[in-house]
């Protein structure tokens, strides 16, 4: 004999879908045909969904809007957590920086690699000799330190009213991320 | 995603605190409502609510959309209710002074009919319920999240949410008869 507890589930179905047509009820139908106590706990289950489609909500005791304002304004400029320095800044200081890199790496393969050390296999170029590497290298570097130059003093006029804007917003980045931190 | 909420949270997440504003006034009263059914006290549920808005604002830039804000706001919330009862213990009993509180939908209760005393009472009834049912229970028929919403906003896996409702909605029915059903949901 089956025992009511197989039912639970389809019963707590049957109470919140309402009347399921499926082939996998019909068990539950007959079973409810013969059980009265299934039958309580199915009319007990349609009133408590009942009550809970129409549960009001509690009342709001007053508008948070001005509370939660007043907490906002004492809180440090909210920035992307990620952004240390906005983009005009971050780019030509990463192209700096990369430039830096290129020219400590350069000199460190100069050690190891002598210069006019031929190269282990067979060339299609004709390579640059001592004296036409170095100028490349300086016409690059200097290229490259220019364009990153100029990248941070657009960077620097579009961030604002200038120099003080700019370390103020470095501050309030830097207490941010401190933020950031504590949560 | 169709999220009333879209046209405010692009400028939030930009600093503008006028539209996150908006935001607190779009969503306060289902915050404070799903707070206060949690922790089952106005003033706590208010500072709780404040406490969520704060920590919003802070995490507004890393909200990368890929739920509903709503949703999101839910969660934080949610999260700083369940926080503050683990910080102060199980609370789980509920007293008459707690249970007086339910708000009252109507003028008196002679005016009720029967059927609308019987829901006010099982409205009542699911203060008894530990807090997480209280939380689930809050989402899906308050909030109107869908499972998979709930199952988000708790961080729980969606048979865990499924398996929380029904044995909540078991629960109430048990109340309704006069049942003690502590032993069920512990």
């Amino acid at each position: 004999m089956t025992s009511c507890r197989e039912y639970e589930e389809q019963l707590i179905s049957l109470a919140v879908l309402g009347e399921p047509v499926g082939a996998e009820f019909a068990p539950l139908r007959a079973h409810l045909a013969t059980c009265p106590a299934c039958r309580a706990e199915l009319a007990r289950l349609r009133q408590v969904e009942a009550a809970l489609h129409t549960w009001p909500l509690a009342e709001l005791p007053r508008d948070l809007v001005p509370l939660v304002m007043e907490q906002l304004a004492q809180e440090p400029q909210q920035l992307p957590s990620w952004q240390l320095l906005p983009w005009r800044l971050w780019v030509p200081a990463l192209a700096i920086a990369l430039a830096v890199g290129l020219c400590l790496a350069r000199n460190l393969v100069g050690r190891v690699l002598p210069v006019g050390t031929p190269p282990p296999t067979a060339v299609l170029y004709q390579p640059l000799g001592a004296e036409g590497r170095e100028l490349f290298w300086a016409i690059w570097f200097g290229l490259f330190f220019t364009l990153a130059g100029v990248g941070i003093s657009v960077g620097l006029m579009s961030e604002g009213e200038g120099f003080d804007r700019f370390t103020s917003g470095l501050r309030d980045r830097w207490e941010h991320l401190r933020e950031s931190a504590h949560l | 995603m169709d999220d009333p909420l879209e046209p405010w949270v692009e400028r939030a997440r930009a600093g503008d605190p006028e539209a996150f504003a908006e935001i607190v006034r779009a969503t306060q009263a289902q915050l404070y409502n799903l707070a206060y059914q949690i922790v089952r006290n106005p003033q706590e549920a208010e500072d709780l609510v404040q406490v969520a808005y704060l920590r919003a604002w802070r995490a507004l830039p890393s909200f990368r959309g890929e739920a509903r804000l709503s949703t999101w706001l839910y969660r934080i919330t949610t999260n700083a209710c369940l926080n503050r009862r683990r910080q102060l213990g199980r609370v789980t009993e509920i007293d008459e002074a707690v249970l007086a509180e339910t708000p009252d939908t109507g003028p008196s209760p002679e005016a009720h009919t029967m059927a609308q005393l019987a829901k006010t009472e099982l409205w009542r009834k699911v203060a008894e319920l530990p807090e997480r049912y209280r939380a689930v229970l809050t989402l899906f028929y308050q909030a109107q999240l869908s499972y998979e919403d709930v199952a988000a906003t708790l961080a729980l896996p969606l048979g865990t949410v499924k398996a929380q409702l029904n044995r909540a909605r078991q629960a109430l029915a048990r109340l309704i008869q006069g049942d003690d059903v502590d032993d069920e949901l512990s």
